[in-house]
């Protein structure tokens, strides 16, 4: 009986993960920010083996593990991993209490892991408040300062405004006999007339899922937060939770959505378009680097919605591996901006990288390597990700999206070259402290990961298309 | 004959060699920078030897790619990455190598500094990436390379080139990236059409419907962002003027090649009705950029900016050349490049010289040369060269490629020598302001002069130059 | 066997080029010597046809050679030349100013071997490479910077329009075929530019009135080097393209005609005012330059014949008056000497020879009309016995230094200009009696010096001015140019793509940054408008597509 809920291990080892952390926090006389990142190493160690193994395994019709949700799953864990194995560092050198820290993400990594796999609406109820209430109470710092808290306060109330517009879709839905199940709903669609109402509805549904992904024009209460908040929190908000977030917007369009998929083709669009101009303008405005790289990643995933807004097999595969790419990416600059201290602080604004390069120059070379793949300059890995998505719009015969992505491409990449004129071109104004190891340890497997990728490609892609085939 | 070696990727994988081990060397705290001088240096002299080596297997006499590779990159969407060389491509490869060798000899008290590792390891990227370029034999490689090459010259101007004003590093790197961009932009499209990026099918596209306008428009801005033509002159006049490092003035003046190399790789062998004419008016604009442009060098006071209105003005003309698609138009533009790239490199390597020595010494530059003859006879010899006078393959073929334009249209040709006269009566100015003008005393100063592997190196260059006039086919005849 | 002739100059020049800086008499003997041996051979197989060959390019679409074939046509074409450089070598070696005579003899050298291949030539390559290595010997001899400037900014000039008059005519017959070229000009398409081109680049060097500035600017070198330049290297470059190139410009010989015409006034006319004796030696230069382009060259080896004898003419006169020079003390005017006589009269006497000779030299010459004739030998007598009157007879202006040290020039001068009225004399056989005649007129003009008035205009600025056409050509080819291009740079480059395209690019991308900010600012209410129109704008969006 006991084995029937393998495929729930997972979420069960996340659950155990937890209530560790918790016991050890309440009982435990020496904790430190080692201790949670060791209990969380090896529980979403466990985490990660057991969703690859049962990756096609499902108990409830209403939670499925597919190899799409498995790795959508696998590659939160992996982000996971790596980011609180990056953030201990943090912890440690700021002698800051790191539990709050933990505890949260693991419950926002349990809500996406259970997101990612749920086939019901009821769960979505309370997934997005969730989710709101876990990222709030992990940015939100006690005794953080007006300006944090007034931010924290504003992602909270507008994330209850988007968690009551899920619970009115979802309210609206059930009323009208629809059900909460995805298969429910999306019967209800197929059959019922569809008029205005109908997709207002569905609307309602997907909204929240763009103001978690930090869609334009909702972006700007997470991103204020999430800029305000510690690097660790910063860097979890920003990374982990995305490509959860980019799956449920494809089960939700590819599931209960599908019949309605020709109404909602257009807020896509117009929040990747949004998106794609509003991260790139401010992103050049920006000398703040948190908020910097939280416009670089509004723009990134206005591409991944202007993918998706196609939605047929090949715009969803392109999109996912943009998107992967687009974190590994991320995931390397975050770092390397964790190795950017001086005077034992962390540094935060880009003014004060002048002339990093002649100090640090490997991660001046990371800094450099990651923003030309943002821009998807051959032969880094970026390039990859920006051909799969031109193929595919061109194939399909969208010409003028393309266009529209490589224009705005350049207006971004004026945010980059500031960057880099700053940390190389540059006079140095300051000197720079010594970078733990873990960071150039990171570095380093990221920048190999990249290059291995380069040099074969298809290697990992074929792969990633035979999983995302799952999804049609 | 069986070459086990894939040649031609190994002239692409030496320079990357090179970074690692420009990356792994040890500076030395007595010499600091000469050990990755050396390193660079080394790998580029490694490159010369392999290209002759690939000359001698070659089949001089045949006018089509060589040695041809294929790697599988990508299967969804399908994209192979074919290599190849001919005459046309191995002499310009060659030119290339040479002319870095030439401002890695004037530089080298600027490498000879510490923390100057970057310098050797962007240098190297940047000759591997270009040589993949000059070898590249479908579209998707092209463009590979034509992009790739953005970072390694966008971080050497920034970094080394000394220019002030960052606005102009922003243009030079966004016009080109939009070029690059445009690149990809035509090639996916392209592919989209024909389901293949050989150039081949590329010339089956004719430009009638909205799609194909598309695709050519896209190529040819790519490769037009690259050539210093109305209204993309600006900015590499900027950089020109701005760049004071010999070797990155070298680096920035080769990257019009590119955008020429292009043009003449992509161009079909015939053109429609439509096509041609927008040809004719890319002509127009060319043939009015080169009078623009050589009136400002003549102007301009700057010895640095006259050099780069000859290059500006000597790349259109090949360009206009290359619309010509005459069956020796390649050839006539291969010599000639090949000389032209080397009397060029000359010229910067030595005008840096010259304004260092000058300031060693705290002299004036006007008349400077009348201190150092070895050096005055170079810069002579160099200059006469670049002015068509009997030294170089650029006397015979300059000549031929005026003769195409001419049949083009008069006009036409009028225009191009009377820019042509404009910028080589603007260097033999300077020429002339460097060797006699002044007060300058007329004794000598030997330890300015030009000494050691320098003077040896320029000597090579004037050999080499004098066999390209007199025997231009000697390279073909190892 | 011109091929030994060439191959002799070329390779005994490079030999010796290493060595250029030497100023050691001795040294410039070596080219000499290797002249002789040129000169020996030239003389031995005078009048020999032979076939030689050089293949240069032989690709299957392009096909050059280099022809050094002689035949008997050839080598009266080349003994001037081959003349003119032996007496010049002398000079550099004797000349005490002359600092690098070694160079100057090779260049000589170089130019002999580059005339050879001018006059063998018969393609386009071949004549242009020809006319290329003139131009730079000619170039190289000139040691002045700003003489040096404007003469290769005239030879540039030139070489250009020759090379696009070339080039016009290969794009149109595909061949570079001298004979192909010259037997098919009346087909050629742009007929009108190619005459234009070439007839200019002849001109551009001949020392013609209107396109003489350029010779002019030669007026501050060395008066060995200047003879070098006028005797050796322009003229007989431009002669034998006068001669190769007679069927694309021979509708234009009336207007060539009036040209020379107005050039042998002005030159008379400037040998006449001029104070400085350089000077008097160029226009003197220009109205021989008019008597030679005044033929038409239809018997190449008698337009040659023609041509050596007037350059004869202009050379003996200008070395009497470098004479004076000598024996002055390197004195360059005039109004400076005077009353000579008394001093120099060995010296006298054979400026008279010389004159003698000169004018008997120029009662040969074949004019289409006898009052031509007596035209120029009127001219001719009365400059001569102007300037002579000037240096001999007049009063005393001389500085007491020069005075001081007045004496006849060296031997070896005054041996070389024997020499020469005795070569002239003996080419002039039978002797004239209108040569003798003119002579008496000079002799009365000499003595009698009707325009004696002119010697005041010395100090007279306007009548001295000899770069008044250089300054014309300035203010109407060059300035335009430095105008233009700072107009197209200011508004184009300056105006319309910096402060214009670029700045409003700038400025819009910073308006678009700026409402971006303003949409980003951390407000509620800020937050609140925008989530709520996002939330209307997608679920209109929505509705409006079923």
């Amino acid at each position: 009986m006991l084995l029937k809920f393998l495929p729930l291990l997972p979420e069960i080892s996340l659950v155990m993960m937890l209530i560790t952390m918790f016991f050890v926090q309440l009982f435990r006389e020496n904790k430190t920010p080692k201790t949670f990142f060791s209990l969380s190493k090896y529980f979403l160690a466990v985490s990660l083996l057991s969703a690859v193994v049962f990756y096609n395994k499902s108990i409830f019709p209403q939670f499925e593990n597919t190899s799409f949700t498995s790795l959508m799953k696998v590659i939160v864990y992996l982000l996971a991993g790596v980011w609180f194995f990056l953030s201990y560092k943090w912890f440690l050198n700021m002698n800051q209490e790191a539990f709050k820290y933990y505890f949260m993400a693991g419950i926002f990594i349990l809500l996406a892991s259970v997101g990612i796999s749920c086939r019901n609406f009821a769960w979505f109820a309370f997934l997005v408040p969730g989710l709101v209430l876990c990222a709030f109470l992990m940015g939100k710092e006690d005794g953080g300062g007006e300006d944090n808290g007034k931010d924290a306060y504003s992602f909270f109330y507008a994330g209850v405004f988007f968690s009551l517009l899920n619970l009115a879709g979802i309210w609206l839905l059930y009323k009208n006999g629809a059900g909460l199940g995805f298969d429910s709903v999306q019967a209800y669609f197929d059959a019922a007339v569809r008029d205005k109402t109908q997709c207002f509805w569905a609307v309602l549904l997907l909204l929240p899922w763009l103001f978690l992904a930090g869609g334009a024009p909702f972006q700007m209460p997470m991103l204020n937060f999430s800029s305000k908040a510690v690097l660790p929190v910063y860097g979890f908000l920003n990374l982990v939770p995305q490509i959860f977030y980019w799956a449920v917007v494809i089960n939700l369009l590819a599931g209960p959505l599908k019949p309605v998929q020709g109404a909602l083709m257009p807020v896509l669009a117009a929040t990747a378009y949004l998106s794609m101009l509003w991260g790139a303008l401010g992103a050049g405005a920006e000398n703040n680097l948190q908020r910097l790289f939280g416009f670089n990643n509004l723009f990134h995933c206005g591409v991944i919605f202007l993918c998706l807004s196609f939605f047929d097999q090949g715009s969803v595969s392109a999109a996912i591996i943009y998107g992967i790419i687009f974190l590994l990416t991320s995931l390397g600059v975050y770092t390397a901006v964790l190795g950017c201290k001086s005077k034992g602080e962390y540094l935060s604004d880009l003014d004060a990288l002048r002339g990093m390069a002649q100090e640090k120059p490997y991660i001046s070379a990371a800094f450099l390597i990651l923003l030309f793949s943002f821009l998807g300059n051959p032969p880094l890995l970026g390039f990859i990700g920006l051909l799969g998505i031109v193929d595919n719009l061109f194939a399909s015969g969208n010409f003028y999206p393309v266009f529209a992505v490589l224009c705005m491409l350049c207006l971004l990449a004026h945010a980059y070259l500031r960057i880099i004129q700053t940390i190389y071109f540059a006079q140095k104004q300051s000197l720079f402290d010594r970078a733990d190891k873990g960071i150039y340890i990171s570095l380093m497997f990221n920048l190999l990961l990249i290059v291995f990728a380069i040099l074969k490609p298809r290697l990992v892609i074929n792969d990633i298309n035979l999983i995302l085939s799952a999804v049609f | 004959m069986n070459i086990p070696v894939a040649l031609p990727s190994l002239l692409i994988i030496l320079p990357f060699l090179g970074v690692l081990f420009s990356l792994f060397s040890q500076e030395d705290e007595n010499h600091p920078g000469r050990n990755i001088y050396n390193v660079v240096v080394f790998t580029v002299i490694a490159n010369i030897v392999l290209l002759f080596r690939i000359f001698m297997v070659m089949d001089v006499t045949k006018s089509s790619l060589q040695l041809m590779e294929k790697f599988n990159w990508l299967e969804q969407p399908d994209i192979n990455l074919i290599l190849g060389i001919d005459i046309f491509s191995g002499l310009l490869i060659l030119a290339v190598h040479v002319a870095l060798l030439a401002g890695l000899a004037a530089s080298r008290e600027i490498w000879y500094r510490p923390k100057n590792k970057s310098l050797g390891v962007f240098i190297l990227v940047f000759l591997g990436l270009l040589t993949g370029f000059l070898l590249a034999a479908d579209i998707f490689s092209f463009y590979l390379f034509f992009e790739a090459l953005l970072l390694p010259a966008l971080m050497l101007t920034g970094m080394f080139g000394g220019i002030k004003k960052n606005g102009v590093v922003y243009r030079f790197f966004i016009y080109n990236f939009l070029g690059a961009l445009c690149l990809l932009a035509g090639t996916m499209m392209l592919f989209a059409e024909q389901g293949d990026a050989s150039l081949a099918s590329l010339h089956k596209i004719d430009i009638k419907t909205l799609k194909e306008y598309f695709i050519w428009g896209a190529f040819f801005i790519a490769f037009l962002s690259r050539i210093p033509v109305w209204p993309f002159h600006s900015y590499l006049a900027a950089v020109a003027s701005g760049v004071k490092n010999p070797l990155l003035f070298i680096i920035n003046n080769l990257l019009p090649l590119t955008g020429i190399y292009g043009f003449i790789r992509f161009l079909p062998k015939s053109f429609s009705d439509t096509m041609l004419y927008w040809v004719v008016g890319l002509e127009i604009i060319g043939v009015i950029t080169m009078a623009f442009i050589a009136l400002i060098g003549f102007i301009n006071k700057e010895s640095r900016y006259k050099l780069f209105a000859y290059v500006s003005v000597c790349y259109i003309m090949y360009l206009l050349s290359a619309f010509s698609k005459s069956p020796m138009a390649l050839y006539n533009i291969g010599f000639s490049f090949f000389a032209f790239i080397l009397v060029t490199s000359a010229l910067a390597a030595l005008l840096w010289k010259i304004s260092q020595k000058a300031e060693e010494s705290d002299v004036e530059t006007l008349g400077y040369l009348n201190r150092v003859p070895r050096l005055r006879f170079i810069y002579g010899f160099m200059t006469f060269a670049a002015v068509g006078l009997p030294f170089s393959a650029l006397f015979l073929n300059n000549f031929l490629i005026i003769g195409r334009l001419f049949k083009n249209g008069a006009y036409t040709g009028l225009i191009v020598v009377f820019s042509l006269l404009l910028v080589y009566v603007s260097l033999l100015g300077d020429y002339f302001r460097l060797s006699h003008a002044g007060e300058t005393p007329q004794e000598r100063h030997d330890e300015e002069d030009l000494q050691g592997g320098y003077r040896v190196l320029m000597w090579l260059l004037v050999i080499l130059l004098l066999m390209s006039f007199i025997r231009p086919l000697w390279l073909l005849e190892l | 066997m011109l091929s030994v002739v060439f191959f002799a100059n070329l390779v005994g020049g490079l030999l010796l080029l290493p060595r250029w800086f030497e100023n050691k008499k001795a040294m410039a003997l070596l080219p000499l010597g290797i002249l002789a041996f040129a000169t020996a051979v030239f003389y031995q197989n005078y009048g020999n046809a032979d076939y030689f060959k050089i293949s240069w390019i032989s690709l299957p679409k392009l096909k050059l050679a280099l022809n050094l074939s002689s035949s008997s046509a050839l080598y009266p074409l080349l003994l001037p030349p081959v003349c003119f450089s032996a007496v010049f070598m002398l000079n550099n070696i004797f000349y005490k100013a002359e600092k690098q005579p070694l160079l100057q003899n090779v260049l000589l050298l170089f130019n002999l071997s580059a005339l050879v291949l001018l006059a063998c030539a018969t393609n386009f390559m071949q004549l242009l490479l020809a006319v290329e290595i003139i131009s730079l010997c000619s170039v190289c001899m000139v040691a002045d910077a700003e003489s040096k400037m404007s003469f290769i900014g005239l030879c540039t000039l030139a070489d250009m329009a020759l090379m696009t008059a070339l080039a016009v005519i290969f794009a149109q017959f595909g061949s570079m075929n001298l004979e192909k070229a010259l037997y098919y000009a009346e087909h050629l398409r742009y007929r009108g530019l190619v005459s234009s081109l070439i007839l200019f680049s002849i001109l551009a060097k001949s020392g013609l009135f209107l396109f003489h500035p350029g010779l002019f600017s030669l007026e501050d070198i060395r008066l060995n080097r200047l003879f070098s330049l006028l005797c050796v290297a322009a003229p007989w470059c431009v002669v034998f393209l006068f001669i190769k190139f007679f069927p694309f410009y021979a509708g234009f010989f009336n207007e060539i005609s009036i040209l020379c015409l107005i050039s042998f006034v002005w030159g008379m006319a400037g040998f006449l005012i001029n104070d400085s004796l350089k000077v008097k030696i160029l226009y003197l230069f220009m109205a021989a330059a008019s008597l030679i382009f005044y033929q038409q060259p239809l018997n190449a080896g008698g337009f040659i014949i023609h041509a050596f004898r007037i350059l004869g003419v202009f050379y003996i006169l200008s070395l009497v008056l470098w004479g004076i020079n000598i024996a002055a003390s390197n004195e360059i005017y005039l109004s400076k000497m005077g009353g000579f006589i008394k001093y120099i009269r060995f010296y006298f006497i054979i400026s008279l020879l010389a004159v003698f000779a000169a004018l008997q030299q120029l009662a040969v010459l074949p004019f289409p009309k006898d009052s031509f004739l007596y035209a120029v030998l009127a001219c001719f007598a009365l400059g001569m016995g102007h300037v002579l009157h000037q240096a001999y007879l007049s009063p005393v202006r001389a500085d007491e230094r020069v005075i001081a040290l007045l004496k006849n020039p060296p031997f070896w001068f005054c041996v070389s200009l024997l020499a020469l009225c005795g070569a002239l004399l003996y080419f002039s056989q039978p002797l004239r009696p209108l040569g003798g005649v003119a002579f008496g007129a000079f002799l009365l003009l000499f003595a009698l010096a009707p325009l004696r008035f002119l010697y005041s205009w010395a100090d007279v600025d306007l009548m001295q001015n000899n770069r008044f056409f250089i300054k014309t050509y300035e203010m109407v080819a060059v300035m335009p140019l430095r105008v233009l291009g700072r107009v197209l740079w200011l508004t184009v480059d300056f105006i319309f793509i910096e402060r214009t395209l670029f700045s409003s690019l700038r400025r819009l991308y910073g308006v678009l940054q700026a409402l971006c900010g303003f949409l980003s600012k951390n407000s509620r209410i800020a937050y609140a408008v925008i989530l709520f129109l996002g939330v209307v704008l997608y679920l209109y969006l929505a509705g409006g597509r079923l």
